[in-house]
């Protein structure tokens, strides 16, 4: 018989902010450092918008995950401090 | 979609001792401090806000939701704000944490997990204040009169002390100089032989009549 013991993951958020032109749909989507880098200049509404995408590398499978994904999951605990607490398990 | 009635916060609460309270008897006057739902400990009061898990209508519904919470710390000594495990992930716990505010979270089973404790504020409880009677506050505010102008008496002997200590040094020195002394002293001829002409003598003869 294997006894496991319950142990808490700790997986830092990345925020990645993505530039989308609103006139333009078949615009390419940007990140925000890179519209930087090629226009030189800030996206200004109402042409672009930015968008933010936070996501996680599940410990489970290592595959990124949208933290909204993240919460329906049975081992996620609690968002804290830019961290995603969850339940991992080492036997 | 679970409704907060399917909830069992009293179980849940119960589990930890605690006891729930009639908000209608607790005489909160503004909607906004009104929890859902309100447990006693014997020595808390303990508020709890409940977010269903429907669809979030309004951007501002969960900020709302979280400055009532807060706003429950006026009138209890903990709040908690229950709110669905998905939520849980799109707001930062270190904001409940910061405030004091408890985090509860329920599954799609309903289970209820506390993932951020609540800081326990000890409040003054507003019936036990006694309240001054008008003859002691007159007796203070005669108090404080009398301080204030002794205050000020005691800052004017100050400064005419300060003046009296400026004229003092002024008479004792002289605008030529430090005073000169006779070295002329009267000297028998049986004195011994170190006091001739010795310019002390005359110095110290003059000690004590100045």
């Amino acid at each position: 018989m294997t006894v496991g013991i319950e142990n808490i993951n700790r997986v830092p958020l990345r925020v990645i902010k993505i530039v989308l032109d609103l006139d333009d749909p078949f615009g390419p989507e940007l990140t925000l450092e890179d519209f930087i880098r090629y226009y030189k200049e800030m996206p200004q509404p109402p042409k672009y918008k930015i968008v933010c995408i936070e996501i996680a590398t599940c410990t489970e499978d290592n595959q990124p995950v949208l933290i909204t994904e993240c919460g329906q999951c049975d081992r996620f605990i609690r968002r804290f401090d830019g961290e995603i607490y969850c339940k991992g398990f080492s036997s | 979609m679970i409704k907060s009635n399917d909830l069992r916060v009293d179980e849940y609460f119960q589990s930890r001792g605690m006891q729930p309270l009639d908000i209608s008897s607790l005489g909160l006057e503004k909607d906004n401090l009104k929890p859902d739902i309100a447990f006693t400990d014997s020595n808390n009061r303990i508020f709890v806000k409940i977010i269903d898990s429907g669809p979030l209508n309004e951007r501002s519904a969960l900020l709302d939701a979280v400055m009532k919470s807060v706003d429950f710390l006026k009138e209890a000594n903990a709040a908690y704000l229950l709110l669905p495990k998905l939520y849980a992930s799109i707001i930062d716990g270190k904001l409940f944490y910061n405030h004091g505010v408890g985090l509860l979270t329920y599954d799609k089973r309903g289970a209820i997990q506390e993932i951020i404790k609540p800081k326990i504020f000890s409040q003054i409880n507003k019936e036990n204040l006694v309240k001054m009677p008008e003859e002691t506050l007159i007796e203070i505010n005669n108090l404080n009169k009398r301080i204030r102008s002794l205050e000020q008496d005691f800052s004017k002997l100050k400064e005419e002390l300060d003046e009296l200590r400026v004229k003092k040094v002024n008479i004792e020195t002289n605008e030529d100089g430090p005073k000169s002394y006779s070295l002329n002293a009267e000297i028998h001829d049986d004195a011994p032989e170190f006091m001739k002409d010795n310019p002390w003598i005359g110095i110290l003869s003059k000690r004590g009549k100045d």
